[in-house]
């Protein structure tokens, strides 16, 4: 069996801020299934960096997070995005696209179109 | 702003928090469940689907060690460790770390005893020659409680010509004023004295002249005789200073001399220490209180013995003059107020022995017998310093 690739940490926080921006109120193991759909089980969300991320991501006041109880009625930790996070995924987007560009752009340029 | 932030959550969540640490397994618990619960949808048998989960998850350890690393701040985790381990091994062996703790400081204490004296000693001899003459003069009315209530102007004029003493000062306790008319105001300590006060304390301007003890201006006689570190601050160690002009709190006084390098006031108090200006004055004259007995003056009181004489003998004398005066003014020393007048000798804490100072004045003992002789002194202070 292949190994799927882990996520970098960095982008892990992307990723966690945009997935909460877009469905709202989340916990961790749901945080956890909804990258991994959302890449198309190509990525494997590393739980020793993801927990460790989610309380940094709190401590930076990008999310915050709450008790609460799940679908089925157990308790559970519901992270959401802050104002402040909402900020920061504004800004990381726009960098992340900005590198993402360059970098495509590296990829796409061809010899004759230097000379 | 966002690093600042984080820094205080870590630092504010306390180390070993039993509430963090609670719900990170609870959340690690719901995660293992979930999973569980997704792979037996999957069709797995409960054991593989948990067996999976738990795979899928990764090592608990690892992941709790992750966890704590972000939690909080892990030097002073580590610190709060440290001191709790240390206090623990303390209390496990108290004997030994009572001795160790007393060894300590009985060493700390030691050293900053004989280093306290050396320096008192070396490093900053009192600049007095003959101190062993040099008493403190206090008034006491032991009737009505009170002490070292101050000597009125006829009462130092009685101390004066009563043979016991060369001389006697009166000075007041040290204030501060405002140094203006330079280029930039500064507040200095300064202390109003009787003119004989440099007299009795027998030593000299380095520049011009202290005040002349015959001076018999009844209030302030505007003169000023200034510290060698004022002189020098202030005035840029200017060799013309004498007969400049000193504004003090808008009053105008003329500089007289210049204290020698390391002159040090009298005094209890570190204010008092570092007197920069002294002023002479009369204390019988306006701004002070007319000389009446009964009118006492807010003032320390130095005196130099005639030589030779000791303190006992002086006390004698005195304690004679004393009754003396009841007997001849009892309307102002009424019997209830047991008025009475107590000798101290000014040889405390920073100063040395008389003998020692005049031999070095003398030039008789160079620096290792001064150092020795001093050394030794210093190592009998501080046994006696010990408890």
């Amino acid at each position: 069996m292949k190994e799927k690739p882990d996520v970098l940490q960095g982008t892990l926080a992307l990723m966690v801020l945009k997935t909460l921006d877009l469905l709202g109120p989340l916990h961790g193991y749901g945080i956890a299934r909804r990258i991994e759909q959302i890449s198309g089980d190509l990525l494997a969300v590393n739980q020793d960096t993801l927990y460790p991320l989610l309380l940094k991501l709190e401590h930076e006041g990008a999310i915050a997070s709450d008790w609460g109880a799940s679908e089925n009625n157990r308790r559970a930790r519901f992270y959401r995005l802050t104002k402040a996070g909402h900020k920061q995924l504004l800004t990381e987007t726009r960098e992340w696209e900005q590198t993402a560009a360059i970098i495509a752009r590296f990829f796409a340029v061809k010899e004759e179109e230097l000379s | 702003m966002k690093s600042l932030r984080r820094f205080f959550a870590r630092l504010l969540n306390r180390a070993g928090s039993s509430r963090t640490d609670q719900r990170l397994r609870e959340e690690m618990e719901e995660h293992l469940t979930r999973q569980t619960e997704d792979n037996l949808r999957a069709g797995m048998s409960a054991a593989e689907a948990r067996r999976q989960a738990v795979l899928k998850f990764g090592a608990a350890g690892a992941i709790r060690e992750q966890y704590h690393a972000e939690l909080n701040l892990q030097f002073f985790e580590a610190l709060w460790q440290d001191l709790r381990y240390s206090v623990r091994m303390l209390l496990r062996s108290p004997g030994f770390s009572v001795i160790a703790i007393a060894t300590m400081a009985v060493g700390v204490g030691a050293t900053t005893a004989i280093y306290s004296v050396m320096d008192a000693t070396l490093l900053h001899p009192l600049p007095y020659p003959n101190p062993g003459e040099l008493v403190r003069i206090e008034n006491n009315l032991s009737g009505v409680g009170a002490q070292d209530v101050g000597i009125s102007v006829p009462e130092w004029r009685d101390l004066e010509s009563s043979g016991i003493f060369q001389s006697v000062s009166v000075s007041g306790h040290g204030a501060d004023v405002n140094l203006t008319g330079s280029a930039q105001p500064e507040r200095l300590s300064y202390k109003h004295a009787t003119p004989n006060y440099f007299a009795v304390l027998g030593v000299n301007a380095q520049l011009g002249r202290t005040f002349d003890p015959h001076d018999a201006t009844p209030g302030f006689n505007l003169e000023a005789v200034i510290s060698d570190g004022l002189w020098r601050r202030k005035f840029g160690a200017d060799p013309h200073i004498i007969g400049k002009a000193l504004l003090l709190d808008n009053d105008e006084y003329h500089v007289v001399g210049v204290m020698p390098r390391g002159f040090r006031d009298l005094g209890s108090t570190n204010e008092e220490w570092n007197t920069e200006v002294w002023l002479g004055a009369g204390m019988a004259g306006l701004p002070f209180p007319p000389p009446m007995r009964g009118t006492r003056l807010q003032s320390r009181v130095v005196g130099r013995m005639k030589s030779g004489v000791s303190i006992a003998v002086a006390q004698m004398h005195l304690n004679a003059l004393v009754a003396s005066l009841k007997k001849q003014y009892p309307a102002e020393y009424p019997a209830e107020a047991g008025w009475s007048v107590r000798l101290t000798q000014r040889e405390r804490g920073r100063q040395h022995s008389p003998a020692s100072y005049s031999a070095v004045q003398r030039g008789r003992v160079g620096p290792p017998d001064q150092l020795r002789q001093r050394c030794q002194s210093a190592a009998c202070q501080s046994k006696c310093a010990k408890p």
